[in-house]
């Protein structure tokens, strides 16, 4: 049956807002699923495997500073028709944004690091080889952007958000203490200990990164979502935060019935899985292992890509993967350098990649401020956002989020130094 | 003459008379109305933190420092016009429009030209040597190896764009790039901002609105339409065809489709409504319904005549397609060999009436692979009972097999 015809039969207001809605739905619901990659799974389950269920509380903070944050994102882009860094450079010229671009280069070259390395361990636990899993998947990852048909990407994308479903699924197979949980859930447990603080810290920068404020707003402008519709892109940047936090819920659950019932010591995501065969089923171990494959996978696809894009845009030049090599040739370099660096970085022996990612984390930490602040500082320039400016209110809650986001980020580089 | 960069002069002291500082060049305001504006006053940032336009007439020169003609408090401040441009507000950092490139630019920086105590804006640097200035490594560039040449547009081949939040339409000027060709309008349109797009699509006529959304991408189409006044909208889809027109509607929201279809001319509309019934990648769905019919006891020479009356609104006359009483397809001419018969000539005398046809709901490949095996222009499509709904025209078959640019851009952030 033909859709067309199919929407002259449901006329409904309901139907139409529905369909509206799933329309434009995308560009969060993405952006929060790739907000779970390699890095973000790995901090959710070493939090339920080392501290049980005592972390959830942090959860729905998170979702709202998240919503928040996304939400500015999303009007900026929708209003303006502009990404990040072009309104970045417009607002305040060529310096600062050069030095952001720098920053995100370094940053995101540090988190491509994280999820090859992703992409090389979740093949180990499946018995592949990171020489072999490597090369292919930066291969894979390339050819779905370069040569990728419209909507071949956007199925695959899709599918790849709902493959976090492997989670909850195994969450479901460590039968957690669910009164427990949610009793962690909904009240704070804070312990003044320098560990519980670190992983707190961490839990928080896992959750919102700097690329991801170019790569939201970027999606929308891309889509070109007018602004009539900016109501439905707004319920689908809180949409996306409040399933990015549900899948990590699942993740610490999974974690905090099994691993850290019985007390076993782990330290990666190989491990937690490896935990979990025994106590959850093979399963549940699988389900973790391929679900981390495909996070790592969808965000090595993405960071890459949203990297060179956000440079691009801000120097100013020609970008794109519907233009040729020799018309956009700084676009190109740039997205395939990251992808050929890391993955080749990964595969040598003795990566010093913890410390690799300390750094990477740290300049997430110094760049993050700034981002937030420029984001707050345009998202009230009446001049770019018009009647769309921050509320007062908008202004206090976000002000706050970004405060804290500072602090946080602050705290993060300070304990690595302790 | 003395060719000046904007980067050099901005933030630098400007001096009055006497040797006090006033504060600090803030920004250059320029005639919109010459080829090569005019620099009409400059704004001031005062040492105070207050701005100050100082009119061109008391300023003695642009330089390392800026020097006035008069004192302080002799100054008068300028009114600014409305059609006036800040250089640096407006300009710098903003993307604009290479109309010799046909191509986005991001403006890096701005030269001035200097003749007889008034200067001009010239040109507009987009090169990387112009970035490294702006970065104060221009030296970098200049010791490096590397020929790193400015790489400058003349101010007379570029268009600007007036952005702002939507709620404020200002008044468009005319864009140099409404000559260019549709497809090459489009290609812009694709990269500019949904509010930059409505101003540049809305400084077009009509006719070449059409032809340039034709050549947009469809999620740029819809976010246009929608941001558009209905009005507007309906303007410039009576000037497409309809099958473009139809594939445009779909994805409009149902209740804003219905709106502008009921707006249109009736002939105009029923030809989309009723392409509206079949589904996108058949053969119904690419198809167009203006096309030649003749009937089969027509002339030559009356064919002739139909196809005069009727060539504005039809999509190819290459091919005229020769109906029964009850619209069945029976024959096939091709122009030549109409042009070729005798004038009094039956039709039925000399049609084809081996005729290739596709079906309603054949997938559209299917239709290219027959228009490319048979090397036709066109491809007459029926339904069950043989009725002649419309026709399939090669270029539509060239971009099923051939997808235009935007057809293998990826989602979100890949533009």
């Amino acid at each position: 049956m033909d859709y067309r015809i199919v929407t002259r039969y449901f006329r409904s207001p309901w139907f139409i807002r529905l369909a509206l809605f799933l329309a434009i739905m995308g560009p969060g619901i993405i952006t929060a699923s790739v907000d779970n990659d390699a890095g973000g799974i790995t901090t959710y389950s070493l939090a339920g495997a080392q501290f049980g269920y005592l972390l959830l509380w942090t959860l729905i903070p998170m979702t709202v500073a998240l919503a928040v944050v996304q939400e500015m994102g999303v009007r900026m882009g929708v209003v303006s028709g502009k990404g990040l860094a072009s309104l970045i450079r417009e607002k305040t010229g060529v310096r600062l944004v050069f030095f952001i671009m720098v920053l995100l280069l370094a940053v995101n070259f540090g988190n491509t690091l994280a999820e090859f390395s992703g992409i090389a361990v979740s093949g180990s636990i499946f018995g592949i080889p990171p020489y072999e899993s490597l090369p292919l998947a930066a291969l894979f990852v390339w050819l779905l952007v370069v040569r990728g048909s419209y909507r071949s990407v956007e199925k695959i994308f899709l599918v790849g958000s709902a493959l976090y479903a492997s989670y909850i699924i195994s969450g479901f197979l460590a039968h957690p203490d669910w009164k427990l949980a949610a009793a962690n859930t909904f009240i704070p447990h804070i312990t003044p200990t320098a560990a519980y603080i670190t992983m707190l810290v961490a839990l928080v920068g896992t959750t919102i990164s700097p690329w991801m404020q170019f790569y939201i707003q970027a999606s929308v402008v891309e889509k070109g979502i007018p602004l009539k519709h900016l109501i439905y892109s707004r319920l689908d940047a809180i949409a996306g935060s409040i399933v990015t936090n549900v899948v990590a819920f699942f993740i610490v659950i999974a974690c905090a019935a099994t691993i850290f019932v019985h007390g076993i010591p782990v330290n990666t995501v190989a491990d937690v899985s490896a935990a979990l065969a025994p106590l959850a089923g093979n399963y549940a171990s699988a389900l973790f292992a391929f679900g981390f494959l495909n996070a790592s996978l969808f965000a090595a696809s993405i960071l890459p890509l949203s990297t060179a894009h956000s440079v691009c845009e801000g120097i100013g030049f020609e970008s794109g993967v519907s233009k040729t090599f020799r018309e956009a040739p700084v676009f190109y370099g740039l997205y395939t350098g990251t992808i050929v660096l890391a993955a080749f970085f990964i595969s040598l022996p003795n990566v010093p990649l913890l410390s690799i990612l300390y750094l990477s984390q740290v300049g997430n930490g110094i760049l993050l401020p700034v981002i937030l602040i420029y984001m707050l500082v345009i998202a009230n320039d009446k001049k770019i956002m018009g009647e769309y400016v921050n509320t007062r209110m908008f202004n206090y809650i976000a002000g706050a989020t970004v405060a804290i986001m500072i602090g946080l980020s602050i705290a993060l580089i300070f304990i690595g130094f302790l | 003459m003395a060719l000046l960069s904007l980067s050099e002069i901005v933030k630098k002291p400007v001096i009055d008379i006497r040797g006090e500082k006033v504060g600090k060049l803030a920004d250059v305001i320029v005639s919109a109305d010459t080829p090569y504006p005019k620099v009409k006053a400059l704004t001031v940032r005062t040492s105070d933190k207050h701005t100050l336009n100082v009119p061109w007439t008391q300023v003695e020169g642009l330089g390392r420092q800026i020097p006035l003609k008069v004192g302080r408090d002799e100054i008068q401040p300028y009114d600014v016009q409305e059609h006036e441009v800040h250089l640096v507000e407006d300009i710098l950092d903003k993307q604009v429009i290479d109309v010799q490139g046909k191509k986005l630019r991001r403006v890096n920086d701005l030269q001035l030209s200097g003749t007889n105590g008034s200067y001009r804006l010239i040109g507009v640097d987009i090169g990387i040597r112009g970035l490294l200035r702006r970065l104060g490594l221009e030296k970098v560039a200049d010791s490096s190896r590397l020929h790193l040449e400015g790489n400058y547009i003349s101010w007379d081949a570029v268009d600007t764009l007036h952005s702002g939040p939507s709620a404020v339409q200002l008044k468009v000027p005319k864009h140099k790039i409404t000559k260019f060709h549709p497809a090459d309008i489009a290609d812009i349109l694709d990269q500019l901002s949904v509010n930059d797009g409505l101003n540049l699509i809305n400084s077009l006529d009509e006719e070449a609105a059409a032809d340039t959304l034709e050549e947009t991408s469809p999620e740029r189409q819809v976010s246009l339409i929608e941001g558009m006044e209905t009005e507007r909208a309906v303007e410039i889809l009576e000037e497409m065809s309809p099958d473009d027109a139809a594939d445009l509607l779909a994805d409009l929201p149902v209740d804003r489709a219905e709106a502008i279809l009921d707006l249109m001319e009736p002939d105009e509309s029923e030809d989309i409504r009723e392409l509206l019934e079949y589904p996108e990648d058949s053969a119904g769905g690419i198809m167009t319904n203006e096309f030649v019919a003749v009937h089969a006891d027509f002339t030559a020479q009356q064919a002739i005549e139909e196809i005069r009356n009727a060539a504005a609104d039809v999509e190819t006359i290459y091919y005229i397609y020769v109906i029964a009483k009850d619209e069945t397809l029976v024959g096939v001419i091709s122009l030549r060999n109409l042009l070729l018969a005798r004038p009094e000539e039956k039709l039925s005398a000399f049609m084809h009436t081996d005729i290739i046809t596709v079906q309603l709901m054949d997938d559209q490949r299917d239709v290219a692979k027959k228009i490319a095996k048979y090397n036709l222009l066109a491809l007459p499509v029926v339904d069950e009972e043989k009725k002649l709904k419309g026709i399939v025209t090669v270029d539509d078959a060239i971009d099923i097999v051939l997808p235009t640019a935007w057809k293998k851009r990826v989602p979100k952030a890949f533009g």
